[in-house]
């Protein structure tokens, strides 16, 4: 569904299909107007000049076998033709329009019968019936002929009109409407018909293009009037006086360039309006052969020391996405240690990056996605500097991703078996069809499914299923390494239990790192050794499950994790108030200050740097290192309080609390966990 | 038995809406039938005095949103009634169904299809207004939306004006709880509030749900996946599985001592944000395939206490004690 | 599946039923006497002037059953429909409508089909190419002259090509189907000479189709590479080429062939137009030359022809696309 309300806006630019299509129509319409005035007085007249001459200084493009000004007689015909195809389409459309409401919206009976009669028409010619009825008519009134081709071709627009108006049935704010105490006529009204409009206005122009068609063919079959010229009787009449076989091209022509730019504009303006009511999924990207053409890293990026033993070190990662105002940072100076066997867990809410983050690992960005600056580091080997075909070769067999909830990721229409055949293959060449079938069959049995699913389609399995043969390719070849973006998020709290179950005891027995990204706090923590907080694009705070849960020292963690409903007793409900972040928009320095309790000048000016400490927590907070663990925060109607004014332009030993206390402290109106 | 006598307070007088043995069936294929059973003999009662929260928990496919559609009227039943003050509401009046549509106001799941995209959000406040009658004039209109904003912690400068892509998830489910303040409900049937909104966000949410019902008195029936928000929020609440309520009871009762095998699943495959606490221990690993039983308990084919009874009867939903009923044979007296 | 088998066939019949009764209809409901009018076209063209027209008219009314009771000329239209008995023509009596058509028909079914699939494979194969963004560039300067030939009507490419290759060029021969002075036989003159005449009006319909098939495959196969499981196939570590092939365009064909069917359906009046301009000896001409000379038993006779290719099209798409797409096909 179009999110912006401006057709001839595309991403913010102009859309240049729609431009140029109504270019050429308008171009089109302006001849048609100012032409026949212009020329009023030459009308063609039949005998006025002698025939069949080609072109001269004053005949521009020559003359006809009866004598008429070729020029003048097309520029005649064009509105002609426009108003019988205006004339087509507007009834088509409107019959269209009416039928698909009420087909949609009634349904039932209804639906039945308008669905049963367009196919009927659908399945009739159209120009085998106009030749049936206009054949019989002399000298045929092309108006009730551009009319009943109209009632022929409303099925096209009834259909799609339906099946949008289905579409706008399932979406919630109908049903708002109707608790607000709208009658369904005004739901209809008020509520469908303006989101048609695009649609109306797509089938507007289907449907003119496809009545002066219609009536062309039939004028160029003879069955048009003679007395009217039209772009259709001109090809019609030349044809008849063997124009082409005479050579004389300049009769036959100009009506196929007008023809021609008539058709070409309405297609362009249709396709343009198609972009806006369907907009275009980000494409496949563009691979480029060779490695990675980076930027060079911000002037004072913290440089760290490569870990030799680590399965994965990400450095300074910094992606954007480049859109039509700007580049945004989606990913912002992000790095950390994944070491052999270690499970990360990589927390964030909307507009945190991490869906961004999952890809950029993998380098399947795409576009407007793009890495800027940084190193991935696999076993010592940047990601980032090799080249496409180094990086497939270790895809899956070093580096393995658990895609979202796997109800797209499987192929719908291959077999689950050659889609874990594949992968295998693809790695490991020359293996024999019985082997591979034998490995599948292992593979499956591994992650609790059955070998027979094997010869099943994506579509017949549960979504528990799915994911465990989504986890079934991504450990087949042993990887180093499990990159796991929401891997459960679609799938009931027990199915979700025993996948990661599953997961968690094969990843034991393979040895396999896994970094496991989501929004879950509860299930990164049961599942996860570290943990890794993401916020706008930035790594606020790092270190083992326990410690982070039990001592959190970024304000936006300790308000996330108080925020997290638990089954212990009853108690105050809290949360974080403002807005989650705009990476579009964010605010000068700290990205949280705006939310946050302890916010004081310098959060306002300066981007923090991440810290470490001794015990293997990282924290991005100017709090550290003058504290060692957060303050109380005090809530007041759920929401933490901000400081007083008074007081808070001195640095941080002004806030409230001992440097000293507080690992676990108890909080006001809190209950202290056992 | 029914939900009824199993609460934390006492009601009084007659329920503002109650189903009683509600049932909808779906048949598909004229040849071969296809059953669905997405409510099976449901019943259950939301009292108004004292407004109680009640949660209608369950996984996808349990039925808990086809029941909050019966409830609501959207859906008509195949068996059962489904009572309006105790009026059955297909022998209601046009005057009275119209109270009903302002009376129980729905909060749907998704925030950004709630929103008609053509208008601007307040589209939908006004209408409310205009359409029950509620203001008498601009001005009048303008003060109640703003109050119903500020209830729902909202500051209408930033929020007003504005078209539904413009403001967060957060904001556009405040918004729609604002809308339904404005009918001036007695109850508020919200279907899975935020389970599409941030956890940070949620509470906010959650809380101005809280609000309503202890300042202003409204009943609010809580439809969720997530058994650990209907704790915090829910006074008492009614487990449903494959299109019945398997348990009911307090939520502290129900939470702390779950009697049905399927409660006790649920909750012990809930992951808490704590390494302490056990995730999904002494759970059975359910079979890939589960045949469909007709007859009998529809949690026999995963339940680790099975018994030869539970394949051909249905349990019955029996009173435990005050705070707690269980449709299971484990209990049967 | 059988269900939905049987209920689209029924659904079928409904229209054939429906159409044929309106191809019935709808003549006998316009004013005018058809008969009347054909044989004047005949008398006139055979340059009798004093001819009774009245008389003849009477005759031919008795015998092709016109003056009988509404109901008793539609059963009969029934029975004789359902032994493919179209009538005569009327201007070449004693021609039956049947033997003309049986005539036409291979040279339309012959060029088009052929037309059709060459375009087709072409086209599709083109659109695949510019839907991957690998390909190279310089193929992407196509679509901008893609989209112009498929917003022509083909028809009048036809004419074009006639002038340049025909009149002009003097290469190839400007209209008919055969020379006419050739005898038919098995040999390769024959078929070469059958070539010569149908290249141009295949050329026109093949470029068209080209611009149409290429524009519409290059359009599904931006919508299928967007989808997740092609990121989750590179995810794979599966080369470019094989997910284009395996994952992009085997999945982009689907709605594709079932375009392909519904052009094989509406051949017959694509055929009308491109034949009336190259006086190409099939359904089309044939069609032309009724309209000229309103002969409505020939006219009837073909329109039925048509919605009848038409809607078996149609039905052969409904039960075929469940059977290649395994979502359908395959249940839970």
């Amino acid at each position: 569904m179009a999110t912006s309300r401006r057709p001839w806006r595309l991403d913010g630019r102009l859309n240049p299909s729609l431009m140029w299509g109504a270019a050429v129509l308008v171009f089109m319409i302006l001849v048609s107007t100012i032409g026949p005035l212009l020329l009023r007085d030459k009308w063609a007249r039949v005998g006025a000049v002698e025939p069949n001459s080609p072109p001269t200084g004053q005949y521009v493009l020559g003359t006809d076998s009866q004598g008429r000004d070729v020029f003048t007689t097309t520029i005649l015909a064009i509105p002609a033709t426009l108003r019988l195809g205006l004339i087509a389409g507007v009834i088509s459309v409107v019959f269209g329009l009416v039928l698909g409401l009420v087909a949609g919206f009634f349904g039932g009976a209804a639906d039945w019968l308008i669905r049963t009669f367009s196919d009927v028409l659908m399945a009739i010619p159209a120009l085998a019936f106009m030749i049936l009825i206009v054949s019989r008519m002399n000298r045929p009134n092309i108006v009730i002929v551009a009319v009943i081709v109209g009632f022929l071709s409303w099925s096209g627009t009834a259909r799609g009109i339906r099946a949008m108006v289905l579409t706008i049935r399932e979406r919630s704010y109908t049903a708002v409407a109707r608790a607000n105490g709208e009658t369904e006529a005004e739901v209809l009204f008020r509520e469908v018909m303006p989101n048609l409009l695009p649609l109306m206005l797509a089938s507007f122009i289907s449907a003119v293009t496809m009545g002066i068609y219609t009536v062309m063919a039939l004028e160029v079959l003879g069955l048009g009037n003679n007395a009217i010229p039209t772009l259709g009787m001109m090809i019609f009449w030349s044809q008849r006086f063997s124009s082409v076989l005479r050579g004389m091209w300049w009769w036959w022509s100009p009506p196929i360039v007008a023809i021609g730019l008539i058709f070409i504009g309405l297609y362009l303006l249709s396709s343009g309006l198609d972009r806006f009511i369907s907009p275009a999924i980000p494409q496949f990207r563009r691979r480029s052969r060779s490695t990675l053409a980076l930027d060079p890293a911000p002037v004072g990026t913290l440089v760290l020391a490569t870990d030799a033993q680590a399965v994965l070190q990400v450095k300074n990662l910094h992606v954007v996405y480049e859109t039509p105002g700007g580049a945004v940072r989606a990913v912002s100076d992000v790095s950390f240690t994944l070491a052999p066997g270690e499970r990360m867990g990589l927390i964030g809410e909307s507009g945190s990056g991490k869906t961004t983050m999952a890809t950029a690992v993998m380098r399947l960005s795409r576009p407007p996605a793009r890495i800027v600056s940084g190193q991935i580091l696999l076993s010592g080997r940047d990601l980032l500097a090799m080249s496409e075909d180094e990086l497939r070769k270790l895809r899956l067999k070093e580096l393995a991703f658990m895609p979202q909830a796997a109800m797209n990721s499987l192929n719908p229409v291959v077999r689950v078996g050659p889609q874990i055949k594949d992968a295998i293959e693809v790695h490991e060449a020359k293996l024999t069809g019985q082997v591979l079938d034998a490995r599948v069959a292992d593979i499956l049995t591994r992650v609790g499914l059955r070998p027979e699913i094997a010869s099943r389609f994506p579509h017949q399995l549960s979504g528990g299923m799915k994911q465990r043969v989504a986890i079934a390719i991504a450990i087949v070849l042993n990887p180093k390494i499990i990159i796991a973006d929401e891997p459960t998020s679609a799938l009931d709290v027990v199915v979700q239990q025993q996948v990661m179950g599953t997961l968690s005891r094969l990843q034991r027995e393979l040895g396999a790192a896994v970094l496991l990204i989501g929004h879950d706090m509860g299930l990164i923590a049961q599942f996860a050794d570290t943990i890794g907080v993401l916020y706008a694009g930035r790594l606020v705070e790092r270190g083992r499950v326990s410690d982070v849960l039990d001592n959190p020292l970024h304000p936006y963690t300790r308000m996330l994790i108080d925020s997290l409903p638990t089954l212990d007793a009853k108690r105050e409900l809290t949360g974080i108030s403002g807005l989650p972040p705009a990476l579009a928009n964010l605010p000068p320095g700290c990205a949280f200050h705006p939310r946050c309790p302890f916010v004081h000048d310098r959060c306002r000016r300066e981007v923090p740097a991440i810290q470490s400490s001794a015990s293997g927590r990282d924290v991005a907070c100017h709090l550290y290192p003058q504290h060692t663990a957060l303050p109380p925060i005090h809530h007041i109607d759920g929401l933490a309080t901000l400081p007083q004014t008074n007081g808070a332009a001195a640095g941080p030993a002004s806030l409230s609390g001992a440097s000293s206390a507080s690992v676990g402290a108890a909080q006001p109106q809190r209950e202290v966990r056992p | 038995m029914t939900a009824l006598t199993t609460s934390a307070r006492t009601p009084t007088g007659i329920p503002i809406l109650e189903v009683r043995h509600v049932s909808k069936v779906y048949t598909s294929g004229v040849f071969i039938k296809d059953i669905t059973r997405a409510a099976d003999d449901v019943s259950l009662a939301i009292y108004d005095d004292p407004p109680v929260i009640t949660a209608v928990a369950g996984e996808s496919g349990s039925g808990k949103t086809t029941l909050s559609l019966l409830m609501m009227g959207q859906l008509a039943p195949t068996a059962g009634q489904v009572l309006y003050r105790g009026k059955d509401i297909r022998r209601m009046s046009r005057a009275e169904r119209k109270q009903m549509r302002r009376e129980v106001q729905p909060i749907f799941q998704d925030p950004f299809s709630a929103y008609n995209p053509f208008y601007r959000v307040d589209h939908v406040l006004e209408m409310a207004l205009s359409h029950f009658g509620l203001a008498h004039s601009k001005a009048e209109a303008s003060t109640l939306i703003g109050e119903a904003l500020e209830l729902v912690g909202l500051r209408p400068a930033e929020t007003l004006g504005r078209f539904p892509h413009q403001l967060s998830g957060g904001q556009r489910q405040r918004l729609m709880v604002a809308r339904a303040l404005l009918c001036r409900p007695k109850l508020i049937m919200a279907d899975e509030p935020v389970s599409m909104v941030d956890a940070s966000l949620r509470a906010t949410i959650l809380a101005s749900l809280r609000r309503l019902n202890r300042e202003l008195g409204i009943a609010v029936v809580y439809i969720t996946h997530d058994l650990t928000t209907a704790y915090q929020v829910a006074e008492n609440i009614a487990i449903m599985y494959a299109g019945s309520i398997v348990e009911s009871g307090t939520v502290d009762q129900v939470i702390r001592d779950p009697k049905h095998p399927y409660t006790q699943l649920l909750i012990a495959s809930i992951p808490l944000p704590d390494k302490r606490k056990s995730w999904g221990e002494n759970t059975k690993e359910s079979p890939s395939s589960a045949a469909r039983t007709s007859a009998g308990c529809r949690f026999a084919p995963r339940c680790p206490m099975v018994m030869d009874r539970c394949w051909t009867d249905k349990p019955r939903l029996s009173v435990l004690d005050k705070r707690q009923a269980a449709a299971c044979y484990l209990y049967d007296a | 599946m059988l269900r939905y088998i049987g209920q689209r066939f029924l659904q079928y019949l409904l229209i054939i039923f429906i159409a044929n009764s309106l191809t019935f209809l709808l003549p006998r409901i316009i004013p005018g006497d058809p008969i009347r009018e054909a044989l004047q076209v005949k008398a006139a063209a055979a340059g009798r002037q004093n001819v009774d027209i009245q008389a003849w008219v009477a005759a031919y009314t008795e015998k092709f059953g016109f003056d009988q009771p509404l109901w008793k000329q539609y059963v009969n239209f029934w029975r004789d429909l359902l032994r493919l008995d179209f009538g005569y023509s009327l201007f070449d009596y004693p021609a039956t409508v049947m033997s003309k058509i049986s005539a036409a028909i291979p040279w339309t079914l012959g060029f088009m089909s052929l037309a059709i699939v060459i375009a087709f494979i072409v086209g599709t194969t083109l659109g695949a190419l510019l839907g991957w963004p690998n390909s190279p560039q310089i193929l992407q300067s196509l679509v901008p002259v893609l989209m112009v030939i498929s917003a022509i009507p083909f028809y009048l490419f036809g004419l074009a090509l006639i002038y340049i290759f025909g009149v002009e060029l003097r290469l190839l021969p400007t209209g008919g189907g055969a020379d006419p002075t050739l005898i038919m036989r098995w040999d390769l003159k024959t078929i070469g000479n059958l070539l010569e005449h149908a290249i141009l009006p295949a050329l026109a319909l093949v470029l068209y189709g080209i611009g149409s098939w290429a524009l519409g495959m290059r359009a599904t196969m931006v919508t299928v590479l967007g989808e997740d499981y092609i990121t989750f196939a590179q995810a794979k570590g599966l080369p470019d080429r094989y997910i284009f092939a395996r994952y992009g365009v085997r999945n982009a064909l689907l709605p594709q062939v079932t375009g392909l069917a519904i052009s094989f359906g509406l051949i017959l009046g694509s055929g009308v137009l491109i034949e009336s301009i190259f006086n190409y000896p099939g359904i089309g001409s044939l069609i032309f030359s009724a309209i000229n000379s309103k002969d409505y038993f020939v006219i009837n006779g073909t329109v039925a022809i048509m919605v009848f290719t038409a809607s078996t099209a149609l039905l052969i798409v409904d039960i075929l696309y469940p059977l290649i797409d395994p979502r359908i096909r395959v249940g839970k």
